[in-house]
């Protein structure tokens, strides 16, 4: 492929990206982000940090922190190069790809509830997976990585949807 | 096993329409370019609403912009 041929692709690209396409990109994005702050915090904490309610208290808290500043940084921005579009409402198609990402993020975040119950039950029993569970608090753990991965599985659908501009295909 | 599949003429009557582009069909419609880019490449079939709208746009019947076809297959 020759470089003009590239910059047409490229170009076509960019004429077929959405304002709201670019939202949830940005919203994948800082997701991604408290994703890697989270998992990067426990990874790099010493047993007896893992080990404190406290401190994984604390961190939930940045975590939070995080969260809420990642996503002003975003709104600033989509503010800045948007035309107005951000206070336009979805249309029906956008709508319904959001009614799709939204199904997925359910069903992810139920899994994973389903999973912590069952954690906690083996737990409390002093049986199968609780005893080699890998974390203390892992049950909170699990609800939390269910909580931002269902996250991730919403925007991700929503712009898989909406790249494929098909919603029943 | 039968597949169901609207086409339409939005891409003729836009030209047709003095090269209307598909930002002025959608400002006009009330829906986002790309939504009007998904309805013309047949890959998203719109509300009544909507598909009523684009033939109001167009001074044409519903008929004369979309087309039902079911095919056997």
């Amino acid at each position: 492929m020759t470089s003009n041929e590239k910059l047409k692709v490229l170009k076509a690209l960019l004429d077929s990206l959405s304002f709201r396409d670019l939202t949830l990109s940005l919203d994948l994005l800082v997701t991604g982000a408290v994703v890697y702050f989270y998992a990067s915090s426990l990874m790099m904490a010493t047993a007896e940090q893992l080990a404190s309610g406290v401190w994984i208290s604390q961190l939930l808290v940045k975590v939070v922190g995080v969260s809420i500043a990642l996503s002003i940084v975003s709104q600033l921005l989509l503010e800045l190069v948007s035309d107005g579009e951000v206070d336009q409402p979805m249309d029906e198609r956008e709508k319904q790809v959001s009614l799709v990402g939204n199904k997925y993020a359910l069903w992810t975040l139920q899994a994973g509830v389903c999973f912590a119950i069952g954690q906690y039950a083996f737990e409390q029993n002093g049986m199968g997976i609780a005893e080699r569970a890998p974390l203390p608090f892992f049950t909170l753990h699990i609800m939390v990585g269910a909580f931002l991965l269902a996250e991730l599985v919403n925007y991700a659908t929503q712009l898989i949807r909406n790249r494929m501009v098909t919603l029943y295909g | 096993m039968a597949e169901c599949a609207i086409t339409n003429q939005i891409k003729t009557l836009r030209f047709m329409a003095g090269e209307m582009t598909q930002k002025e069909l959608a400002e006009r419609v009330g829906v986002t370019r790309q939504t009007i880019m998904a309805i013309e490449a047949a890959k998203y079939s719109p509300s009544l609403e909507v598909a009523f709208k684009i033939a109001q746009v167009f001074g044409e019947p519903l008929e004369s912009v979309f087309q039902y076809q079911h095919r056997e297959l």
